[in-house]
C-alpha cells in the first residue's frame, strides 16, 4: 500500500469510527422532547421514555418537603394542559409565577404524574439572561 | 442625544450600502477613485457606529428611561459598572455591540497601507460590508436600541441579578470580538480565491494575528461564561452542554483546527482545501451561534426567542453559504497546485490531518447533538433529544485520541520517521505515562477514565518538555550559550511555537481539572438543625446559624456554617439568598466557597423555615481550580504566540569552534 492509500485508509477510519460512536451513542442516550398535551392524549406510548417538557409554573401549587427534599408543583402549556411535577431535589430560585420550566424525567401514569430528574427555568420574556438549572 | 443614535442607525444604512456598491464598482471597473470612496464610506460608518455606542453608554450612564432599552435593562439603584455593561444585555444592544465591532475592524482592514493588499481589498470590503450591513438592517428593521419608551417610568426594570457578576461584564463582550474578528480571516480566504492569490499563503499570514486574536477572546468568552455558571447559578456546575454553550464552542473547535492546519499551509503548502474550509466553517458557525441563540429554535435555558429575526439570520447564512461554496468550489483547481505530498503515515503531516479530523469530528459530533431535535423532528415528526451523557460519552474518546496526537506530534519528524527514532523519541513520555498510571493505581483508583487520561496527559506533557529539551541543547549546542540562557532565547525567538506549547500546556491543566470534577465530585442535600453536623469526605460541617440583612432595598438571609478538614484550622461560609428590591420575583444565591487547588467546598442555602431549620447543599467538588487556572495559562501562551517578537534572524549565530573552546574553558 503506497504511503497515501494509507492515509486514506487512515482518513475513513476516523471517520467511521466517530460516525458509529456517534450513532450508536445517541439511540442509547436520547430523550423525547414534546408538549405536555402530547403526552397527556397518548401517555403509553412514552411509558419509560426519558421525556423534556415545559410548561408555566402555576405557583400556588408549589409544595415543598424540607425533610425528603422533595418539591412538587402543577406546570400547564399554552393549550392549557396541566402536569403534576414530583422532583427529588431543592426548588429552584427561580420559581414564581408565570416563569418556564423545562423539566426531563419519566412519566408515571399512575400518578399521573411527572418524574423529573431535571429541572430548568428560564425567563419567558426575550432576551432577559440565563436562569438557573439544578441536577 | 437618543434622537441623534436613533438617526444615526438609519443614516449608516444608505453610507453602508454605498460602501458596497462602490467597493464592486471598483473591481468592475478597476477603478481605485472607487476603492478610495468606498475606503471612506467604511470609515464613516464606523464613526457613526463609535458615535452610537458612545451615546448608548452616556443614556445608561444618565439613566435615561425614556429610552425603552435603557428602562427594560437598567435602573437607577445599579452599580455604574453594571449599569454601562447593561448595553449588551439585551438582544438590540448586542446587536449594535455587533455592528461597531464589525464596522471598526473593517475600517481598520479596508484603510491598510500595506500595499500587497490591493488587488484582496475590494473582495475584503465587499465582504465585511455585507456583513455589516446585515446588522444594520437588523438594528433598523427589528430592534433599534434607541426606541422610545412608550410609557415614561421614573425608574428601570433593572439588570437581571444573575447578570451582575463581573464575568457577565466580560463574557458577552470577549465572545462578540471573537465571533466578529473572525470575519477577517474569513475575507481575505474569499478574496484571495476571487483574485486569484492563492498559490501562496499571503493571506493566512496577512491575517494570523488577527485569527489568533479571534481565537483568543473566543477562548475567553468560553472560560468567562463557564466561571459566570460555576459562581452564579447555584448547582456547582460549569458546562452542560447546552445548545446556546455549544453554539460558541463549535466555532471553537473548528477554529483551533484551523490555527493548526495553516501551519502546514505555511511550512509544506499542504492542506490548502482544508484551510480555506476550515475558515468559512470558523465563520459560518459563528453566524450561526448567534442565530440559534436568538432565533428560539432550540430549547435551552439560554434561548432567547424571536422568530422574526430567526428568518432574517436563516437567509443570511444561507447567502454566506452559497458564496462561500461557489468560491471554494469554482477556485478548488487554484489550490490543488504545488503542494508536499504525504509521504508517510509515520510523520508530522500526517498528524496534522489526523488532528483536522478529530476536530472536525469533534464539531461534527457537537452539531448533531445540538440539533438532534430538529433533524430528528423535521425526519420523524418526533423531537428527539440528547444531553450530557451523549457529549460526554462521544466527546470524550474523541478528546482523548486529540491529546493522544498532541503528545506525538512535536516529537515526530516530518515526512518520514523511522520505527527506531519514533521509539527512541518516545521512551522517556512512554515511561511517565507508565509510571503515572502505576501511581494512580497504587493510590486505588480504579476508575478507568482516570486510569486512561491521567497518563495520557502525563505523555502529552511530557513529550512537550522532551521536545523543549531537545530544542535546548540544539542551540547550545550551536551557539555555546549556557542552557538557562539558551532556553530563554530559544523561547523568546520562537513565540509562535512556545506561545502554542504553553497554551497546550494551559490545556493539560484545564483536562486535568475537568476530569477531576467530573468524575469525583461529592454532594449531600439535607436539611439541618441549629448544631447539627453533617460528614462529606474529610469535611465536618457545622449550621451555625441563620440571620437576615439588609442592604439599600435589598433583603439577604445568609447562613453561617463551620467547616472542619481533619485537624486543620476550621473556617466559616455564608451562603446567601439575596431578595433584590427591584426584582422581587426571583431570589438571587450567593454561593459559599471555599477554593483550595486541590478541591473546592462549595455550599448553597437553599430553603429555610420560621423554626430556623435551613436546607442546604453541600458539594465538594475536586481539582475545579485548575479549570480555571489552565484559562489563564492558555491565555497568557495565546498572548506570547500573538506579540511580534524579536527580529528573527534565520538561525542562531554559529560559534566557530576556537571560541567556543574558550568560551568553554572560561567557565
Amino acid at each position: 500500500m503506497s504511503a497515501r492509500t494509507r492515509i486514506y485508509v487512515i482518513f475513513a477510519v476516523v471517520a467511521t469510527s466517530i460516525l458509529i460512536l456517534v450513532f450508536t451513542v445517541a439511540t442509547a442516550t436520547s430523550g423525547v422532547e414534546l408538549t405536555i398535551g402530547d403526552l397527556l392524549n397518548n401517555p403509553s406510548a412514552y411509558a419509560s421514555r426519558y421525556l423534556t417538557l415545559e410548561g408555566m409554573l402555576i405557583e400556588d401549587s408549589v409544595k415543598w418537603d424540607a425533610r425528603l427534599i422533595k418539591t412538587e408543583f402543577r406546570i400547564v402549556d399554552e393549550q392549557q394542559n396541566e402536569l403534576r411535577v414530583v422532583y427529588d431535589g431543592v426548588k429552584p430560585d427561580g420559581f414564581y409565577e408565570g416563569v418556564s420550566v423545562i423539566a426531563s424525567g419519566r412519566f408515571d401514569s399512575t400518578g399521573p404524574v411527572f418524574l423529573a430528574e431535571k429541572i430548568q427555568t428560564r425567563c419567558p420574556s426575550k432576551y432577559e439572561g440565563p436562569a438557573q438549572s439544578s441536577d | 442625544m437618543r434622537e441623534l443614535a436613533y438617526l444615526g442607525i438609519y443614516l449608516s444604512l444608505p453610507i453602508a450600502i454605498y460602501a458596497l456598491v462602490a467597493f464592486a464598482l471598483s473591481l468592475r471597473f478597476r477603478s481605485d477613485k472607487f476603492l478610495e470612496s468606498a475606503k471612506r464610506a467604511s470609515t464613516v460608518v464606523a464613526g457613526l457606529a463609535v458615535l452610537n455606542s458612545v451615546i448608548l453608554f452616556l443614556l445608561l450612564a444618565l439613566d435615561d428611561f425614556s429610552v425603552s432599552y435603557v428602562a427594560a435593562y437598567s435602573n437607577r439603584a445599579l452599580p455604574l459598572l453594571y449599569k454601562l455593561s447593561a448595553f449588551w444585555a439585551g438582544n438590540a444592544g448586542s446587536l449594535l455591540l455587533w455592528q461597531v465591532s464589525l464596522a471598526v475592524m473593517s475600517a481598520v482592514v479596508v484603510n491598510t497601507k500595506e500595499i500587497a493588499d490591493r488587488p484582496l481589498i475590494p473582495y475584503v470590503g465587499l465582504v465585511l460590508t455585507a456583513n455589516t450591513l446585515f446588522f444594520l438592517i437588523l438594528l433598523a428593521i427589528i430592534d433599534n436600541p434607541f426606541a422610545l419608551n412608550p410609557l415614561p417610568s421614573a425608574d428601570g426594570r433593572g439588570l437581571n441579578p444573575l447578570l451582575q457578576n463581573p464575568g457577565m461584564i466580560l463574557h458577552p463582550l470577549t465572545l462578540f470580538l471573537g465571533y466578529v474578528g473572525f470575519t477577517v480571516p474569513y475575507a481575505y480566504a474569499i478574496a484571495a480565491l476571487f483574485a486569484g492569490r492563492f498559490s501562496d499563503s499571503y493571506w493566512i499570514r496577512r491575517t494570523r494575528r488577527w485569527t489568533l486574536f479571534s481565537w483568543l477572546f473566543l477562548t475567553l468568552g468560553i472560560l468567562l461564561g463557564g466561571l459566570w455558571a460555576y459562581q452564579e447559578l447555584g448547582w456547582g456546575g460549569i458546562w452542560m452542554w447546552d445548545p446556546v454553550e455549544n453554539a460558541s464552542l463549535m466555532p471553537w473547535l473548528v477554529a483551533t483546527a484551523f490555527i493548526h492546519s495553516v501551519m502546514m499551509q505555511e511550512r509544506k503548502k499542504m492542506l490548502k482545501i482544508w484551510n480555506v474550509a476550515l475558515i468559512q466553517l470558523t465563520y459560518l458557525l459563528c453566524i450561526f451561534g448567534t442565530f440559534l441563540v436568538r432565533s428560539g429554535v432550540l430549547t435551552s435555558v439560554h434561548a432567547f426567542g424571536d422568530s422574526s429575526m430567526g428568518a432574517f439570520f436563516l437567509i443570511f447564512l444561507a447567502a454566506g453559504i452559497a458564496v462561500s461554496l461557489y468560491a471554494l468550489m469554482s477556485r478548488a483547481h487554484l489550490l490543488k497546485t504545488g503542494g508536499a505530498q504525504f509521504e508517510s503515515f509515520l510523520s508530522k503531516e500526517s498528524s496534522f490531518l489526523v488532528n483536522n479530523l478529530l476536530f472536525v469530528g469533534l464539531f461534527f459530533a457537537t452539531f448533531l447533538g445540538t440539533m438532534f431535535p430538529l433533524l430528528s423532528e423535521l425526519v420523524t415528526g418526533t423531537r428527539i433529544t440528547v444531553s450530557t451523557p451523549f457529549f460526554n460519552k462521544v466527546n470524550g474518546p474523541i478528546f482523548l485520541a486529540l491529546f493522544i496526537v498532541l503528545g506525538v506530534c512535536p516529537l515526530i519528524a516530518w515526512q518520514k520517521s523511522s520505527g527506531r527514532r519514533f521509539m527512541r523519541n518516545f521512551s522517556v513520555p512512554l515511561g511517565a505515562t507508565v509510571v503515572t498510571l502505576a501511581i494512580l493505581f497504587s493510590a486505588g483508583i480504579r476508575n478507568p477514565v482516570t486510569l486512561v487520561a491521567f497518563p495520557v496527559l502525563s505523555f502529552v506533557f511530557v513529550a512537550h518538555v522532551v521536545d523543549v529539551a531537545r530544542g535546548v541543547r540544539a542551540r547550545s549546542g550551536m551557539t555555546a550559550e549556557p542552557l538557562l540562557i539558551a532556553l530563554f532565547r530559544l523561547i523568546v525567538r520562537n513565540n509562535r511555537r512556545y506561545g502554542g506549547y504553553i497554551v497546550h500546556a494551559g490545556v493539560i491543566v484545564m483536562a486535568a481539572g475537568i476530569i477531576g470534577y467530573s468524575l469525583y465530585t461529592e454532594k449531600v442535600t439535607l436539611t439541618m438543625a441549629f448544631g447539627d453536623t453533617v460528614e462529606l469526605g474529610r469535611y465536618e460541617v457545622t449550621y451555625k446559624h441563620i440571620a437576615e440583612r439588609s442592604v439599600g432595598d435589598d433583603h439577604i438571609v445568609y447562613a453561617t456554617l463551620r467547616i472542619r478538614k481533619d485537624d486543620a484550622p476550621a473556617f466559616e461560609l455564608q451562603p446567601e439568598k439575596v431578595f433584590y428590591g427591584y426584582w422581587p420575583d426571583m431570589p438571587t444565591s450567593e454561593v459559599g466557597l471555599y477554593s483550595t487547588l486541590l478541591e473546592d467546598f462549595y455550599v448553597v442555602l437553599s430553603a429555610w423555615d420560621e423554626e430556623g431549620r435551613a436546607t442546604f447543599e453541600i458539594k465538594r467538588i475536586p481539582l475545579v481550580s485548575l479549570v480555571w487556572y489552565g484559562g489563564i495559562i492558555m491565555t497568557l501562551g495565546a498572548i506570547f504566540a500573538f506579540w511580534r517578537g524579536r527580529a528573527r534572524t534565520a538561525a542562531p549565530a554559529h560559534r566557530r569552534r576556537s571560541e567556543r573552546e574558550t568560551v568553554g574553558a572560561g567557565r
